[in-house]
């Protein structure tokens, strides 16, 4: 029986003959660990670039999005859990699309992004990396919305071909992590290092829960974490929780919570700080942290106007971090 | 009184017995997956329908690419490990 060692996630599975990851979707087949699910994505989808979300990057634009079956992490309340907790072969939709035909697809769709995103596009990290590539060819983006659950060296590796990545921050609390995701907080706040060392562009998601991770102290240790270590510029958003998956017996995340986690963080010096999944056309929308002017007034995932000029303030002329052309 | 309690007592011992450890049994193994949850780190592999798999790639529903980022555990050291 030959036994393998996975090292692309920190859990280091060790998978004998004919077992996969806690992934499911590495598989050792006669002693070698195959992506079974490479080229066989089962969510294709067009988004807007604000659904990711990335509101700093190419605002406005649409994005090839795909995803395949797993995930590295069990999070009890994962929206995608009907993709993401599968294995491929318990996924019955599965489209045929390698590299050269996603590229192309992406294409064909007026898309210059593409997105690999909805499970954690880490479990299947050789497709993104080979389309990565190719769309990088083509003199498309690539765009990596993750847990950060992955080990140092790959991801320095997969840098190399990606533009910009929203990562979820989940908590600032490793005893949520395990309890909640099956996964632990260093290896995330690696992963945003690294992302940030490597040129990607960043931006965070922190999906507040309540009485799990909305405790005020937290959200200020964390929002104090990413204003010293990826810089006052990343922009941070706080998400509302819905109740889902094995997650149903909490209510929706209150308004105010997530009104004073911003407040925090603003006060804690971060200057790009959103509310997502609520309708807040101020708190979605990017203003100057200079004078206050508005830049992209936003209404979820619409632009209502983008005001930048050359990516700057109109009337400052301070120049507001993010990828804009 | 006393000599009949214990006689059923003697009688139904053995399935007593039996069925505490049964309990004991299914308490420690949905303890010990609790607690492996608890500590975050479900570390080690999955069972597969394998069957379902070969038959999705014959199909080409799924493939046999090889994956980066992993190494053969030396003979010597398989199974070492749970």
């Amino acid at each position: 029986m030959s036994e393998v060692i996975c090292e692309l996630c920190p859990k280091y599975c060790l998978i004998p003959e004919g077992g996969a990851g806690d992934c499911r979707i590495r598989v050792n087949l006669d002693g070698k660990l195959r992506a079974v699910t490479y080229g066989r994505p089962s969510a294709v989808h067009v988004d807007p670039m604000e659904k990711k979300p990335l509101f700093h990057f190419r605002p406005g634009t649409p994005v090839f999005s795909i995803a395949t079956a797993g995930c590295n992490l069990h999070c009890k309340n994962c929206q995608n859990w009907q993709l993401s907790q599968k294995g491929g072969e318990e996924v019955e939709l599965v489209y045929r699309a390698p590299p050269d035909e996603v590229v192309a697809l992406a294409q064909a769709e007026g898309c210059h992004a593409i997105a690999y995103t909805y499970s954690d596009p880490i479990v299947f990290y050789e497709y993104v990396y080979d389309t990565s590539e190719r769309a990088r060819a083509q003199g498309m983006s690539n765009v990596f919305v993750t847990a950060g659950y992955i080990n140092k060296e790959p991801l320095r590796e997969l840098c190399k071909v990606m533009d910009a990545t929203n990562t979820d921050l989940k908590a600032f609390d490793d005893a949520f992590y395990r309890s909640n995701c099956s996964a632990t907080l260093k290896p995330v706040l690696d992963a945003l290092v690294t992302f940030k060392e490597e040129g990607v562009w960043v931006e965070v998601t922190n999906l507040v829960i309540p009485s799990l991770n909305d405790d005020m102290a937290m959200i200020r240790r964390m929002s104090k974490w990413i204003r010293d270590e990826l810089g006052p510029g990343t922009p941070l958003h706080f998400s509302r929780f819905q109740p889902m998956y094995r997650m149903r017996n909490l209510p929706p995340t209150p308004a105010e919570s997530l009104v004073r986690a911003r407040a925090e963080a603003r006060d804690l010096g971060l200057d790009y700080v959103y509310i997502g999944n609520l309708y807040d056309k101020e708190a979605g929308s990017t203003y100057c942290p200079r004078d206050g002017t508005l830049l992209i007034e936003r209404m979820g995932f619409r632009i209502l106007a983008n005001n930048l000029v050359d990516g700057a303030c109109p009337v400052c002329k301070r120049s507001i971090p993010g990828v804009w052309s | 009184m006393t000599v009949r309690a214990l006689r059923h007592w003697r009688r139904d011992s053995p399935l007593i017995f039996l069925l505490t450890a049964v309990l004991l049994g299914i308490g420690g193994f949905l303890g010990g997956q609790v607690l492996q949850q608890e500590g975050g780190l479900v570390q080690g592999w999955r069972r597969i329908d394998t069957q379902a798999l070969m038959q999705r790639i014959g199909s080409s529903d799924l493939q046999r690419t090889e994956a980066r980022w992993y190494r053969l555990v030396p003979e010597d050291e398989a199974g070492s490990r749970p």
